[in-house]
């Protein structure tokens, strides 16, 4: 792992952290802020962690043995080097939490479950929260190599482009595969097709909301936005719903993939503008970050006990 | 009016946080966007053995970045000013075709703007110097540097500016109502950005179905006019005006009673903040029925008075 990445995620895991999401008088809460770990506290702890498994980390070149057993995407027989990451693994399940609860609620809202089937549906999408994790820990962490021997997390879960972004899908997967024995085809049908539909205005959104910010910047023409949005759109990532969350930020700061598309279409007077502004990573996950992170979501509908039959016993 | 106004003004009761928020976020994003040649961690923190734990200590380089951070410094800041009031000049000069002589009053006013904001920021960091190390009188000196950053989200160039002021003597009425449709036509799409990014965050809490989702926008895309001002507050505007919509309306848009009143119940948890939007400058007192006295306005970005700046009349 190098040293911009230790400091992406650093930088990542505590703005999330300071930062929790904003809504009306969040600045008039100061035990949620208190509750929350501080800045420096949260550095230290993860650098701790980085330095941990570093020492521990085979040295480049060594042949290491791939952990025997590996099922799918669980963690069984992976080494004790995930024990350190656990921490990770935690903070990342707290933070793709609001996630699970918002696909909970389309569930909700699609189907009518009776309070026997939910267990399973909710315990599908928990096992799904731990493994989008572990796989958004394991792409973070990966680097070439990956952060366990073997390759990956733990040989298990390799690291790819787009396993940091897909918590989603994962999520999403988990579900549908879960509803599957539960309600009838055409039911299922319908939630895949909303599904497809939400992503497709979340990708609508987030190209929007950055080319109207590019726009307040550089004064772009109609012709200027329409191509802009074309190029985005035909190279787009689900990764970058996350720009999603730039709406929370006033200042004029811009995810640098966008650098290759909107430079070829400036003129020489936006060009200027353009290079001096400021164009980094848009960290990973910063849009699920802006959920409420103290929303407790629907549990009591989820956790509801199903009725006891009439004349049943107590 | 001139230039769409991005960007917007924070109430006083948030500044204590989103002064720790910048700090944050200049940190971090410094750390982030400067590449590090070695693997060397660059986030530091305090040295125990300095004696000062716990006290945060700034120097005049740290306010620079603060205020300048997104242009790289004050050097970068200026150069990205002067690109910015060529690219109006020119924008405007395409939509109004404008004579020499009044792209050069335009060029003179731009510049008197920019000018008056390095004048502001230098008066304020003046007086940054002898609190360096006093952690309190220094937030009173961020109270001062917050409306200059707010001028800079909003533009340099916006309503208000010696530069929008020259665009309203300079432009006949003919000229003026192209331009004003030019910059209605941005509004409107940022308007539209607005609605559908706000929709999508709503969509984290309250359950809705794509053809929800497409009917709210529309309703208010083609049922309410854009802002006056678009920034942090974009939401809330979002939320303000859904909770305006007509019952029947919304009836339409969700029949089930059970998700209709989750989605009302979601938008209450909003309720009363008209003032804020209106103090803000996002909406107006017309549009809300809210008043707000002379002494609640927003610092007036481009009064010297309001941001704090001691002007020295000098006869």
């Amino acid at each position: 792992m190098n040293g911009t990445t230790r400091r992406i995620m650093i930088a990542g895991l505590a703005m999330v952290t300071v930062l929790g999401t904003a809504t009306p008088g969040d600045s008039a809460s100061p035990p949620q802020a208190a509750a929350k770990k501080s800045f420096g506290q949260l550095t230290r702890e993860v650098r701790q962690t980085i330095e941990e498994v570093d020492k521990s980390a085979p040295a480049v070149g060594t042949v290491v043995k791939k952990p025997k057993k590996v099922l799918g995407g669980n963690f069984v027989g992976v080494n004790a080097n995930e024990a350190q990451w656990a921490p990770f693994i935690q903070q990342y399940q707290q933070q793709l939490r609001p996630v699970l609860q918002s696909e909970l609620r389309l569930v909700r809202l699609m189907f009518d479950l009776k309070p026997e089937q939910r267990p399973q549906i909710k315990a599908a999408g928990e096992a799904a929260l731990e493994a989008a994790a572990k796989k958004v820990v394991a792409a973070q962490f990966g680097g070439n190599g990956g952060i366990f021997p073997g390759g990956g997390f733990g040989g298990g879960i390799r690291r790819s482009k787009q396993d940091e972004d897909d918590y989603h899908t994962i999520i999403d997967n988990a579900l549908v595969k879960a509803l599957e024995p539960e309600v009838g085809p055409l039911q299922l049908a319908h939630y895949r097709d909303e599904l497809t539909k939400r992503t497709a205005n979340r990708k609508r959104a987030a190209i929007l909301s950055v080319v109207s910010r590019l726009d307040s910047l550089l004064l772009l023409t109609a012709e200027q936005r329409d191509e802009i949005a074309q190029q985005i759109a035909g190279k787009w990532q689900r990764s970058w719903e996350e720009w999603l969350a730039l709406q929370h930020y006033a200042s004029n700061y811009f995810p640098q993939e966008l650098d290759p598309i909107v430079r070829p279409v400036l003129n020489d007077d936006q060009k200027p503008i353009w290079k001096s502004v400021n164009k980094g990573m848009f960290g990973s996950m910063m849009w699920a970050a802006q959920m409420h992170m103290q929303d407790k979501g629907d549990d009591a509908w989820w956790d509801e006990k199903p009725a006891k039959p009439k004349g049943g016993k107590p | 009016m001139t230039g769409w106004r991005i960007g917007g003004r924070l109430p006083w009761a948030r500044l204590a946080s989103l002064v720790a928020l910048s700090i944050v976020a200049v940190l971090l994003l410094g750390g982030i966007l400067s590449a590090a040649p070695d693997d060397q961690e660059t986030l530091t923190e305090p040295d125990p053995q300095a004696g000062l734990q716990n006290q945060i200590i700034f120097n005049g380089m740290d306010i620079d970045q603060a205020v300048f951070q997104q242009h790289g410094g004050v050097s970068g800041a200026r150069k990205s000013f002067d690109s910015q009031l060529k690219l109006q000049i020119t924008e405007l000069n395409r939509i109004c075709s404008l004579s020499t002589d009044q792209q050069q009053k335009l060029a003179l006013a731009g510049q008197g703007d920019i000018q008056r904001f390095f004048d502001q920021f230098a008066a304020i960091k003046r007086t940054f110097e002898p609190v360096k190390h006093d952690q309190q009188a220094w937030n009173k000196v961020w109270q001062k540097l917050w409306p200059l950053q707010a001028k800079l989200s909003a533009g340099l160039f916006a309503d208000r500016s010696f530069f929008a002021k020259v665009v309203d003597r300079t432009l006949d009425p003919a000229r003026m109502a192209k331009y004003r449709q030019s910059v209605e036509e941005h509004r409107r799409f940022h308007y539209r950005a607005s609605i559908e990014v706000s929709l999508c965050s709503m969509e984290n809490q309250i359950a809705m179905r794509s053809d929800q989702h497409t009917a709210l926008a529309r309703l208010l895309y083609d049922g309410s006019k854009p802002p006056l001002l678009f920034g942090t507050y974009d939401y809330w505007v979002v939320v303000y005006r859904l909770r305006k919509l007509p019952a029947d309306r919304l009836r339409a848009v969700f029949p089930d009673n059970a998700q209709r009143k989750q989605f009302q119940r979601h938008l209450e948890q909003y309720g009363g903040m008209e003032h804020t939007l209106v103090q803000e400058g996002y909406l107006t007192s017309e549009e809300t029925g809210v008043k707000i006295s002379p002494k609640d306005e927003a610092p007036d970005p481009a009064n010297d008075a309001d941001v704090g700046v001691d002007v020295e009349v000098v006869n």
